[in-house]
Formats: structure tokens, sequence, C-alpha cells
């Protein structure tokens, strides 16, 4: 967190070394984030394109309400919404993903991962997008309800309000289906 | 059925799964880098500005501007007291016995203030011999000393455990405001026009005090005494331009001359040597320190007055106009030097009769409007400073018409009174890119400070070459009057100030190929209509216009720019890029 403070403390006085810093530290967080909310990668990597840019543009300027992070993820949450409601995505569809991973590193493991991924996945993607954002900006990002909320302009309970309809949902959609 | 507890922790692996895979491509990260660099490097040239005083906050925590900018109000105030003087004649037994301690104390302890009213700086002064430890009360964090001898000053900043020696060479016989007292008091009762008034008892926070009123010459030294001891508590000296008073004075108290060493202690750093030569006194320095005062101290205004009680005044307000600069460190100390070096032309003034400041209201730059005058020795002619800094030489009947023009300014000063409320509202732009290769800018503009009795209300478009197309409140249609380079006035309905909803549309427009180029798109003006405190721009590319944005052509409606600042209303907000381009 200090970290973050001294890098927004460089930036806003001119650093490029320090945009180049917190690029390089959440690229992937903001990634991964806009490829969760978008199922296409294309699509995510222009969301975080446009998101940095924006970002740069402010500068000096740059007002942060919540942390670093907090603050790029709901970014990248809102300008996927945005792209989202202008009716970019003509299609939805889930993107193939490589999941050879730690976790799942035998052949048997890695299908019964493979076969617990797709079914989350199609899960998640069946939830209305505002409760499909406020789970991953929360359970991926890390962001809490105050800043998702402070972001959204809507009231922290209709937040957790979503986030619970979306995990109830989650939870009948994925419940006999998923092995634990 | 999983608890919910069950499934968040269900979704959390998933993610941490799912983003273990995600990465962004080597082509990914230059795109986004090249890019925002390129907006970031373009963002710094347009709000230079507004960053300022953030930039000079850092700058001031440098430990050596801290203390260049104290000691520059040190030396003023060193130089004022100097410089004062007066003389008397005649004691009377119970005189004598009040000036007694003054003249005869080896330490004193007191406050110093220089000019009248509240909220004046103190400074307070512990003297022991040639040696004065100094603090000023807008300047706590430091302690100076000087030595009067050595002539030279130490000055200490407790905060950051530095200090800092500043040479006061080319000075004669310098002293201490009790010696200069004494000087005064002894000239005083040489005087043949001296004469000493006892006023009799005068209560000062409850406590009965002797007073006596010695003037001679212009000049009128008050000193209130314990009447029990004939000790002075205040000494009040006075001249038609000038006041100081020592208060709370102390005579003769035991000090631990430790105190008043000019060794830096050994946990403190030394970190820059600077001087002033008080033997050069010259116009060119002195015009250096009125273009520093209006461009850094007064944010390009020259000041109202320069006195010794504005130069004791100046030095928050140095900080804060200092903010507004950009200069490494050591231009900052060289700035603080160079200001302090050129005030001795006035506190040691060295030319015939007096000088003369008219540079009230005067905006730096203005080369119309004399601010400075003075004659030098030996001359037949003055010498006149006007608004831009520049110098001319003036005969006797020029001078009379400069100092008739300067009187007529003043007096206009006094009888036009400048309005003290301007019109300030709140804007939301939508700016449509037509078919037609024009912005059209449909501004919702609501009023809520109105200037009384107003009957129009000046506005500015963002850009001098924009057209003015309509105005309107609700269907009703305002007229306008064009007054060139995109400023208009336009005519305020007469039930205006009865109005509930004081909003009016105003519609302009301009070719988008006016605005300027910039990374990827076109720079826009984020000007107000008027002084707003808060503003919002959306831009909207209508059908066919031939423009699309530049990161996502199937975006047809951005958000580039909002302010909203209830607290100060400003009419400009610098620029921000437009992420538009031709159509492919």
């Amino acid at each position: 967190m200090i970290e973050d403070k001294l890098l927004v403390w460089s930036f806003k006085r001119g650093s490029t070394d320090a945009l180049r810093r917190i690029y390089e530290k959440y690229k992937n967080d903001l990634l991964a984030l806009a490829v969760s909310l978008s199922n296409d990668t294309s699509f995510a990597e222009d969301a975080v394109h446009d998101v940095f840019v924006s970002f740069a543009q402010l500068g000096e300027g740059l007002k942060l309400r919540a942390n670093l992070k907090g603050y790029l993820l709901t970014a990248v949450a809102n300008r996927v919404c945005s792209i989202k409601r202008s009716k970019y995505q003509k299609t939805t569809h889930l993107e193939e993903t490589d999941i050879s991973d730690a976790a799942c590193d035998s052949p048997e493991t890695l299908a019964d991962c493979a076969e617990k991924y797709e079914l989350i996945s199609s899960a998640l993607a069946g939830l209305p997008y505002q409760q499909r954002e406020i789970i991953t900006l929360h359970l991926q990002g890390g962001v809490k309800f105050r800043t998702i909320a402070k972001s959204q302009g809507v009231s922290i309970n209709t937040i957790r309000s979503r986030y619970r309809y979306g995990l109830d949902k989650l939870q009948s959609m994925l419940n006999g289906e998923v092995k634990k | 059925m999983k608890a919910a507890a069950n499934i968040e922790k269900l979704i959390k692996k998933f993610y941490a799964l799912k983003k273990s895979s995600v990465a962004t491509s080597a082509s990914l990260d230059k795109r986004v880098l090249d890019d925002a660099l390129a907006a970031y490097e373009e963002s710094k040239k347009t709000s230079s500005a507004l960053i300022e005083p953030n930039i000079w906050r850092i700058i001031m925590k440098s430990k050596m501007i801290k203390l260049a900018a104290a000691a520059v109000i040190i030396i003023a105030v060193l130089l004022g007291l100097h410089y004062f003087g007066g003389s008397i004649d005649g004691a009377s037994v119970a005189w004598a016995d009040v000036v007694k301690p003054i003249l005869n104390a080896r330490t004193v302890i007191m406050d110093i203030i220089v000019g009248s009213g509240e909220n004046q700086t103190v400074i307070h002064d512990e003297v022991i011999g040639s040696r004065i430890r100094r603090t000023v009360s807008n300047m706590s964090h430091a302690d100076l000393i000087i030595d009067l001898e050595q002539k030279k000053l130490l000055a200490l900043d407790h905060t950051e455990k530095t200090a800092v020696y500043i040479g006061l060479s080319g000075l004669g016989d310098l002293k201490n405001y009790i010696e200069i007292l004494r000087g005064t008091i002894t000239m005083f009762q040489d005087k043949p026009d001296f004469h000493v008034e006892n006023k009799g008892i005068q209560k000062i926070d409850g406590r009965d005090y002797i007073v006596f009123v010695a003037d001679s010459n212009n000049q009128t030294i008050t000193i209130w005494a314990d009447p029990k001891t004939a000790l002075p508590i205040r000494i009040e000296q006075k001249t038609p331009n000038m006041q100081i008073t020592g208060d709370n004075m102390q005579f003769d108290v035991v000090l631990d001359e430790s105190r008043f060493s000019m060794e830096v202690p050994a946990d403190y750093q030394v970190i820059q040597n600077a001087g002033i030569d008080f033997k050069k006194s010259s116009e060119s320095d002195f015009i250096e320190s009125l273009r520093i005062w209006a461009k850094i101290i007064e944010d390009g205004q020259f000041p109202d007055s320069i006195n010794l009680s504005d130069i004791v005044k100046v030095g928050p307000k140095f900080d804060q106009g200092l903010k507004r600069a950009n200069f490494t460190q050591q231009q900052q100390v060289d700035v603080a030097t160079r200001f302090g070096q050129g005030l001795v032309f006035i506190r040691f003034f060295k030319g015939q009769g007096q000088w003369h400041y008219a540079g009230k209201g005067v905006k730096l730059g203005d080369s119309n409007m004399p601010i400075f005058w003075y004659q030098p020795q030996e001359s037949q002619t003055w010498r006149v400073i006007y608004g831009d800094l520049t110098v001319e030489d003036a005969n006797r009947d020029e001078l009379t018409q400069i100092e008739a023009d300067s009187q007529t300014r003043i007096a206009q000063d006094i009888n036009v009174p400048k309005p003290v409320v301007e019109f300030e509202g709140r804007q939301m732009d939508k700016w449509h890119v037509t078919t037609s290769g024009d912005i059209r800018a449909n501004c919702s503009l609501t009023i809520v400070k109105t200037p009384a009795d107003s009957a129009k209300i000046p506005i500015s478009l963002p850009y001098s070459t924009g057209k003015l197309e309509s105005v309107k409140i609700g269907e009703a249609v305002l007229s306008y009057d064009d007054l060139g380079k995109g400023k208009y006035e336009v005519v305020l309905p007469a039930e205006w100030m009865t109005l509930n909803n004081r909003t009016i549309e105003v519609v302009w427009t301009i070719p988008i190929t006016s605005l300027k180029r910039g990374v990827g798109g076109f720079r826009a003006e984020l000007s107000g209509l008027i002084p707003l405190t808060s503003y919002w721009l959306d831009v909207i590319l209508e059908d066919n216009c031939g423009y699309e944005n530049t990161t996502d052509t199937n975006v047809r409606e951005i958000h580039p720019f909002n302010m909203n600042n209830p607290d100060q209303a400003r009419a400009y907000f610098g620029s921000c890029q437009l992420m538009i381009k031709k159509s492919q």
C-alpha cells in the first residue's frame, strides 16, 4: 500500500517510471478482470488499453478516492460495462483458456479441473452482468464493496444485495454439478 | 446445497486459477505503454499550471528554501530596525527613570511588532551584548542567531535539524533594536524641540502603567512603565510612515549564553551558505526585488505597498507565491537572496528626499503605469520605474504629471469599489460532431450567483473563433451582443432575479478542424462560459459524421472530462484529449 502511495505520488509529479511501474504491477490483474467480465481476450485488452490511457491522461489531476488497485479495477469494470452498453459486444462466447496450473498437474486432475472450470464459467456467464461484475471485482480483484458502491454511485447495501443474489444464483446453478 | 461460504471459496479458487492463466502479451504492453506515455506527456503540457501548487508544496519542504525565505524576512526586519531612528532633549526626572534601564541594560527580552493592527508578525528577541536569538511568529520552526559584530546570521531549522549561515557583509555599525532605541532616545533628548508629557496611569491587561509620550520632529516615542519599578514594559516608536513596538520587555534577565552560540549544534547539518552585501544598493537589484514581489509573491500584480510592515508580513505569502513557481532548489535560494538584496535599495535609500511607490493595482508588464520614482543624489531628474520594470528619466514637469495621475488612480480606487459578486454557475456540455464537420456544443448553464442589478451576462466561448448560435431560457430566446473573439453579452430577461430556474441553454459551433491535434485525436479546450463550480463534457459522434473513436470505432459517445469544486469557481480548466479521428 505504501508502495502504491509512492507510485501515485511520483506519477502525479510527472514520473514516467512510476506510470510504467503501475502498469507492470497491475496489468495482469486488470486483464484477468476484463477477461472475466467480457469472456473475450481482445475485448479485454482493449478495455485495459483504454483505461490505462485514460489514467495516464489524468496525470497530475489524478484524485484517488480508493486505493490504486481498486481504482484501476473498478475503472476496467466500468469500461467493460460502458462498451457493453454501447452494444459493441455483438456475441458472447466463452474464451478457451489454458488452465494448466500447478493445482491441475496430472492428466486426471487436469480433466477434472477443466470440467469444473467450464461449469463455473458457464454459471458465471449466466449471471446478470451487474451481479457478475460485483462478484468478479470482489472475489477476483479483492475490491471492497464500499469502493464498488462509490464507483457505481449506489449504496453499499445495493452492492451487498446484488452480490448475495449473484452467489445464490450461482449456488443454485452449480448445486449438484460441481463436486467438491 | 452448498453453503454460501463454500460458493465464495469455490469462485475465488476459480478466479485464482483463471488469473494465473491470463497475462498481457508483449504487443499489448507496447500498445498500452506507447499510448499511455504519449497521453501522459500531453497531459503534462496542458495541466502544469494546475499542479504548480503541489509541486511547490514539495519544493517548500526543501530545507534550504525554508531557511532562505526565513532569512530574507529576518534581514528585512534587521534592515528596518536599523533604518528607524529619531531624537530628543530636556528630560524630566521620571522620564530619565524609565529610559535608564533601556540605556544601561546588558540583556533584554522582548517582542517586536512592526506596523499596527491585529495579526501582525511578532518577532521575539533575546538580546545579550551583540548577539540576538530571534524567532518570528510566522516561522516558528526556525531560530535565528545574529552576531552583530561578526555580521553573520545562523538560521537553525529545528524540524529538519539543518542550519544555514548568511553573511551580512557591507553593513557599517550594525545594532540591535535596543541599541537603536538607546541611540534614538539619546538623540531625541538632544533635540531643541523635544517635548515629553506624562500621561499618567493607564491600564494594560488589568495592570497599571505610567505612560510617557515624547515627541520631536514628526516622531513619537511612547513608553509604558511599571509605576513602582520604573521599568518599561512597552515602547512604541512612530513616524508618519512606520510604527515599531517593543512589548513584554524584560531587562537584565539572566540568559544562557550557550543559546547565543554561532556554532552549529552537533546533530544539525549545514546545508547552504548565502549572503547579502549591504554595500550593494542598486536600482537594478531593487527592480529585481520588485519583479520577484510581483511575479512570485503577488502572482503577477505589484503589492499595495512596500513598507517595512509589508516586508515583515511577506513570509507566508512568499511561501504561497513560491508554490506557483517551478525552480530548482538552487534557484529558489537565489530568488530568496536576490529579493533580500534588492530591498537594501529602499531600506538604505541613498537618493534625495524620499522614494515613492504607486504599484497598488498595477499588473506586472503594464508599461503605461509608473510604480516607483525617486531622485538620485546630485541629479536634476527623477528615475521612474514602470509596470513593465523599464526605467525612464523624468524632469520636474513630467514628474508632476506622474504624481497627479497617481493621485487620480488612488482616488478612483477609493470611489469605485470592485464588484464583490461575479456570475458563477454549473455547466453541462454535449459537443456533437455533426455531419457537416462541425462541433455543435449544446451547453446547459445553470447560474447560481448573479451580481446585483445585472441586466447582461458576459460569456466567453472556449474558442475565439467559435460562433454563438442561440441562447434560450426555456422556450424564450435571449438576445446577445457580439463583442468579438468569442465573447458575447447576453441580455437577461427582466424577471431574471425572480426566476426559480436560472438555466440557460447556449449553442455554439466551431469546425472540428479548428481544434488542435493531439496524440490519437484532438485537444479540447475546457473553458466555462462563465466561472464555474462544476463542469461536465460529453462528446457525441453523430451518425455519418465522418469521425470515429480512436480506440473503439463502435463507441459513439465519450465522456472526456468533468470537474466539481464547489469551493472555488473557475473559468478555465486546461484542455483534454478527445480520442476521435477521421473514419477510415
